[in-house]
């Protein structure tokens, strides 16, 4: 693109075809003020804080929406400016409500620091203030519309960027105000992405859980990252005498991958550090009782019942690098699991293409024409790259193209999303294989002929994630899209992580099925066996020692547990889907992972290399389904990931609900069935839901609990058949 | 009506084929609900909603942007009194408060017993009668404050 030159304040600044005069103003270190313009959103010019003079134009201009021209010269300092500006800001603070000593927001709010540099000294209004009074109370944000100044930010990111669209404004002019549905964000479609609340520039939308709880100058600020899932955004977690207050993503601000958006796990999610749940002390088992004991104690046994014994060991993989180097040191890297197991598979299947086991960072998107997503659910699973992929497409124009067997959130700004059932993903890949091979290949399918038609000769970023991680084809899968991208030449794959540091497990262990496991002492890392596990039986061993932050179902299997802390709590790095991430601790725990274990001997090492067979062919698809049966997909909402909201009293506020979705043609009209799988059997109830395809369904859980047993089974949770038993 | 009803009367609308947008059905089908209901609810907005596939809080933005549309109950009739620039100079202000004065409520409240509901308006177009009034659907032209019990009577007014 060619640039041209425009002057602002007498200075020359280089401008690009499309930049706006605040834009350029930004880049070149003039500050010009502004309310309603933030970097993340579309330009709106609601507020008219940013007026500025342009030479030769009769009136003022708004710098945010005021594109920039060749030879363009711009003033925004003059008098007239400087009078009109105050004039704005004037305006807004005669109804603004003077309650900055209470509110959350002082310190770091947006009208505070412009009202203070560029606001009149005193105002000439004498009307009463308005007083609205309305204020909106959902469970972890409120809205005081008596400080709102208007300026859309919030509904904006909420509609365009987040594609919720919860928040809007009710009434009109003098009277209007923000609400959602109903005056409800639970009913209005909230997902408690705390997005809204971030752009807030003054203190009208707020985070409930830090209402009151603290000011913002005092707090201590450290940067880390959310280990809560494998998109591992980064975070501000604010501490006041080493105890958490909020967490804050700053969008615009934050300069990791997730640029400040959070979900509701990252937001919220925090107090899990506090829960009642937490587990404080050592237990040992004596007879039929745990009994607390001290570390040095725990340590003393540990040494001895691992001494010359093979260890099963169970990982669960959001560990950091620091702590997973010296879990493999001490208890080996060989006779392992991990819920990493099937990512572990997808990076297998297309490493028997590319002969690396190693996929493309998440900015390769970036560099991409178009985004191509084999993945169902990942809004769930990652709400973030969720969100950065909309992004990618509403900001960047990039072209998005899903493939899938569920409906996704994606979908609504998708070029194209073919969904099948799953026993047809891959040949569906396949036609796009064959369109690289002929020119004049048709699949006879119009829709999948013009989505490999807006592939050709395009730079191409393959995505696999979501739920997809878990289908018995996975490694199927990955390979056939490795194939695909080998022959198109000109396209990465990456595969987004469900857990933060599921590369790293990756990297560092050879992941056997638990079945395989042949050892003689079970350990478990902050792992829950039915979570990560489903579906499986603890081998029988002689000694069982679980390390874990909370008291878990899995504490009545152990003959000794050892506390141990969680995210914010840890120093170190984890893999991330884009590089390396840097977990700062923002509180200090009493007892940290990487202490424990340096304490206890290390052991010889013994890993073979691991072979890499080379394939050069596509994959087949294991699944075959028979006339009537369903594929499910056991999906985690979004708040129970992770366990959060069983640990988190802020998530559990919003937690959603057990529920199985069925196509209508399926579900006959019932309300409740029982699903029958291999090993046991689950009434549950129905919703109808037209966007399935028939014969598949989702079984949406808040969390997994032992009455899913019989029906799924580790690693492959989604795309598994059970029936529905005929009442 | 009831709101299985509505719903089919909004169902009906969508596939009506007038106008060449979803969105553009959202003003006809909220006037539907206006006409037929003492207010619009947010069952009525869900329904809407859900059969035109916005999202809920836009419906209710627009529902509540126009001031024709009553988001509060209203009463049986709605008595409308312009006191824009050619109503007011020509006595519209006087007529407002007689409507009052003889139902006893002030501008957008509704009397007691759900028949009438008086509102202060602004231009409705009918200058050239002013000052105006209408009573629901009803068109009143230069009124004088002795016709306005007339005018409520022609309504079951009591008083
Ligand atoms: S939290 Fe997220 S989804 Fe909810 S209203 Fe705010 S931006 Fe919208
Ligand atoms: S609530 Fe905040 S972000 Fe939303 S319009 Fe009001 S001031 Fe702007
Ligand atoms: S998307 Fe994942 S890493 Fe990001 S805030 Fe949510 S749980 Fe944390
Ligand atoms: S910042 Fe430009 S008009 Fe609000
Ligand atoms: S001013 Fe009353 S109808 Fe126009």
């Amino acid at each position: 693109m060619e640039s041209f030159k425009i002057i602002i304040d007498g200075k020359e600044c280089e401008a690009y075809p499309g930049e706006t005069v605040l834009e350029v103003a930004e880049r070149n270190g003039i500050v010009i003020p502004v309310f309603c313009y933030h970097k993340e959103l579309r330009p709106e010019g609601a507020c008219r804080v940013c007026l500025v003079e342009v030479e030769g134009a009769p009136r003022l201009a708004t710098a945010c929406t005021l594109r920039a021209m060749p030879d363009m010269v711009v003033k925004t300092n003059t008098e007239r400016v400087k009078k009109a500006r105050a004039g704005v800001i004037e305006l807004i603070l005669n109804n603004h409500t003077l309650e900055c000593p209470i509110c959350d927001k002082a310190g770091e709010c947006e009208l505070q620091m412009v009202g203070f540099r560029y606001g009149p000294k005193k105002s000439r209004y004498r009307e009463p203030r308005r007083e609205k009074d309305i204020v909106i109370q959902g469970p972890l944000i409120e809205i005081d519309n008596d400080r709102c100044i208007l300026c859309r930010r919030c509904i904006r990111m909420c509609g365009e960027n987040m594609g919720n669209r919860v928040l809007g404004i009710f009434n009109r002019g003098y009277k209007a105000y923000i609400s959602p549905f109903n005056g409800d964000f639970l009913e209005g479609g909230c997902e408690h992405c705390g997005s809204c609340i971030d752009v807030c520039p003054v203190g009208s939308l707020l985070d409930r859980a830090f209402k009151y709880k603290d000011r913002p100058w005092r707090m201590e600020k450290t940067w880390t990252t959310c280990t809560l899932c494998g998109s591992g955004c980064k975070m501000e977690v604010d501490t006041y005498h080493g105890k958490v207050k909020r967490v804050v993503g700053r969008i615009g601000i934050n300069n990791g991958h997730n640029r400040g958006y959070l979900c509701v796990r990252g937001k919220w999610g925090w107090d899990i550090v506090y829960s009642d749940k937490r587990l404080k002390k050592p237990l040992l088992k004596k007879g039929e009782e745990l009994k607390e004991i001290s570390l040095e104690e725990a340590l003393r046994i540990l040494k001895e019942k691992i001494e010359g014994k093979e260890i099963n060991l169970f990982l669960e993989s959001s560990l950091t690098n620091e702590e997973l180097s010296k879990l493999s040191a001490v208890f080996g890297n060989t006779n392992v699991t991990s819920d990493a197991l099937t990512f572990s598979l997808a990076v297998e299947g297309i490493a028997s293409i590319t002969g690396e086991r190693r996929t493309a960072s998440f900015s390769s998107t970036e560099k991409s024409d178009v985004v191509f997503v084999i993945g169902d659910f990942i809004e769930e699973v990652n709400p973030v790259i969720a969100t950065l992929l909309r992004l990618l497409v509403i900001q960047k124009g990039k072209r998005l193209i899903r493939v899938g067997s569920y409906p996704s959130k994606l979908d609504a700004v998708a070029f194209s999303s073919l969904i099948v059932s799953p026993e047809e993903v891959i040949d569906l890949l396949k036609h796009f294989i064959m369109g690289t091979i002929d020119l004049y290949y048709s699949s006879g399918d119009r829709k999948i002929d013009s989505a490999a038609k807006a592939l050709r000769n395009k730079k191409v970023a393959f995505i696999i994630g979501g739920t997809t991680l878990f289908s018995p084809d996975i490694k199927e899968i990955s390979q056939t899209v490795a194939y695909l991208a080998d022959r198109m030449g000109n396209a990465t794959i990456t595969v987004i992580p469900p857990k933060a540091n599921s590369i790293g497990v990756t990297k560092l262990f050879d992941l056997k099925p638990p079945e395989k496991l042949k050892g003689s002492v079970n350990v478990l890392v902050n792992t829950e066996l039915e979570r990560d596990f489903p579906g499986i039986e603890l081998p029988k061993a002689e000694f069982t020692v679980v390390f874990t932050p909370f008291y878990t179902h899995d504490i009545a299997k152990a003959d000794l547990v050892i506390p141990i802390e969680t995210g914010v709590e840890k120093e170190g790095k984890v893999e991330g889907i884009e590089r390396t991430l840097d977990l700062k601790r923002a509180v200090v725990p009493k007892y940290q992972l990487t202490e424990i274990i340096s304490q206890l001997p290390y052991r010889e090492g013994s890993r073979e290399k691991r072979e890499l067979k080379i394939k050069k062919k596509p994959g087949e698809s294991i699944l075959s389904g028979e006339k009537g049966e369903i594929y499910f997909t056991l999906l985690v909402n979004r708040t129970g990931w992770n366990s959060v909201s069983y640990y988190s009293g802020n998530v559990a506020k919003v937690a959603g609900r057990r529920e199985l979705h069925l196509h209508p043609e399926d579900a006959k009209g019932r309300k409740i069935v029982t699903l029958k799988g291999e090993h046991g059997e689950l009434p549950i109830s129905v919703v109808e839901n037209d966007s399935l395809i028939p014969g598949t369904a989702v079984l949406r859980v808040e969390r997994v609990t032992r009455d899913l047993k019989g029906l799924v089974k580790f690693p492959f949770t989604s795309n598994f058949k059970c029936r529905i038993a005929e009442e | 009506m009831t709101l299985e009803e509505f719903r089919l009367e909004v169902k009906k609308l969508k596939n009506s084929g007038k106008y060449p947008s979803r969105k553009s059905y959202l003003l006809p089908a909220l006037w539907i609900a206006e006409k037929n209901f003492p207010q619009i609810n947010s069952e009525m907005i869900k329904i809407i909603a859900e059969e035109l596939e916005i999202p809920l809080v836009e419906v209710e933005e627009v529902a509540r942007f126009y001031a024709m549309f009553h988001t509060e109950r209203k009463g049986n009739f709605v008595i409308r009194v312009c006191t824009n620039l050619s109503c007011m100079l020509n006595g519209g202000e006087e007529i407002l408060k007689e409507f009052c004065r003889l139902l006893g409520i002030s501008p957008g409240e509704t009397t007691p017993d759900g028949m009438f509901t008086v509102e202060s308006y602004e231009c409705m177009g009918l200058c050239d009668g002013a000052p105006a009034v209408t009573v629901n659907e009803e068109r009143f032209s230069k009124v004088k404050v002795e016709d306005v019990p007339k005018i409520l009577k022609k309504f079951g007014w009591k008083g």
